[in-house]
């Protein structure tokens, strides 16, 4: 089934299709939401949030802009949403491993700048990074995770996010800097 | 190309995203220069080891359904969080507008302003008119109208950079779209982290989207922005 077919059916309240629609997105929802909320169940309850919202929202959908780009824009606004939620509480990465970090990750290397090896984090790399991100604003935050967790392109962040090519661009370099600043402090 | 447009570039670069000639000239200065090499270095591990902090595994998700999403507002509850934010947005305003006016700030024209870095700590919380918005209302500016005014006063006896919003008012429906295009067409922002450029192309992708909540973001963001005093802002009247 093709996405325009999936993305009809979705429209025409097919709850097998739908539950299709949410296998094949939820990954990408709960990694973002985790990229900007750095928890593991707050990435859960937004993505629920999402599919609800998507489930509303689907049949006014027109498909002028790609179904990824509406449904990452849905998932920063959500995640962005429980931020703000939060107020202005800090929000620190626990010291103790979550769940999701007892093990240790590994990450196939798909770039040609890169040493062909496979990085892996030591849970307190983990937190260290968690938590320098925790502590970039709302902009840079969004721009880094989907440029690093969904590996978007420029143009596809800055339809996500409805802003310009450039913005996408020097936002990310800065991010980048800040990032590199916090975790060398 | 010297470290400091390294510097510059390396994040572009770093995406395989710099257009070929200036990659090159990147590489040349890498050659030659073991700072700029690590600091590539620096940036590739980095990326790597944000890259390496995704959720592998999250097929235990369930979504839940519909019917149990008690997070989601009830419709009358959304409708009295906007009308609240209405009308703290419209008290703002007429605190603004009163402050500009007893300042005589509601210029005519803006040609162009530069911040200044060193007034960046005095207040003018109090002198700057919020653009307020709700569901279908946007104040802006009126045709003709300046949307933005700025000028330098004396404040307790230093100078002071007040920026003040002319504000009037008209829908924000499909129809207002050409308003809004001509209007914020040639708003050009520039940030203290980084330039932000609003232009009709812009514009118009970001209305394929998603239409007015990408029109109430960026007028948002302009507010706060003026509001925090961080960016200058050249308005060219195309009227």
């Amino acid at each position: 089934m093709t996405k325009e077919e999936l993305l009809q059916r979705c429209k025409n309240h097919d709850a097998q299709a739908f539950d299709a629609l949410i296998r094949m997105y939820q990954n990408k929802i709960i990694n973002i939401a985790y990229g900007m909320l750095q928890d593991r169940e707050d990435a859960y309850d937004v993505a629920q949030e999402v599919f609800v919202k998507l489930y509303r929202k689907i049949e006014s959908f027109t498909g002028s802009a790609a179904l990824d780009t509406w449904i990452y824009r849905i998932t920063v606004n959500a995640s962005l949403d429980e931020l703000r939620k939060r107020g202005r509480r800090v929000r620190t990465v626990p010291l103790q491993a979550q769940s999701d970090a007892e093990e240790e990750y590994t990450l196939p290397i798909a770039d040609e700048t890169s040493s062909p090896e496979n990085v892996i984090l030591s849970n307190e790399r983990r937190r260290e990074i968690l938590g320098a991100i925790s502590r970039l604003s709302e902009k840079y935050r969004s721009v880094l995770i989907l440029r690093e967790f969904e590996d978007l392109d420029y143009e596809q962040i800055a339809q996500a996010l409805g802003i310009s090519v450039g913005t996408v661009k020097s936002r990310l370099s800065r991010a980048r800097e800040k990032l590199r600043n916090i975790l060398e402090k | 190309m010297d470290c400091s447009e390294v510097k510059q570039y390396l994040s572009e670069y770093v995406d395989g995203c710099l257009p070929n000639e200036l990659a090159a000239q990147l590489e040349a200065h890498l050659k030659d220069c073991a700072h700029c090499r690590a600091e590539l270095a620096a940036y590739q591990s980095l990326r790597m080891q944000i890259r390496a902090l995704k959720l592998e595994n999250t097929d235990d998700f369930v979504w839940k359904g519909i019917e149990e999403k008690p997070s989601v507002l009830p419709l009358y509850k959304k409708t009295w969080m906007r009308c609240l934010g209405a009308a703290a947005a419209c008290f703002v305003l007429v605190i603004g507008v009163l402050a500009g006016t007893q300042n005589g700030a509601l210029k005519p024209t803006v040609e162009e302003n530069v911040a200044k870095e060193e007034m960046a700590s005095v207040p003018r919380m109090a002198r700057t008119a919020e653009v307020p918005y709700a569901d279908q209302t946007f104040d802006i500016s009126e045709s003709g109208a300046t949307p933005f005014g700025h000028e330098n006063v004396k404040q307790n006896g230093a100078a002071a950079e007040v920026y003040t919003t002319r504000v009037l008012t008209f829908s924000v429906r499909e129809q207002a779209r050409e308003a809004f295009l001509r209007t914020l067409s040639g708003l050009r922002m520039e940030g203290v982290d980084e330039p932000t450029i609003i232009n009709a192309s812009d514009l118009d992708k970001l209305l394929q989207i998603d239409g007015v909540e990408v029109i109430k973001e960026r007028l948002e963001e302009t507010s706060s922005a003026v509001r925090q005093g961080k960016i200058v802002i050249e308005y060219e009247n195309r009227f």
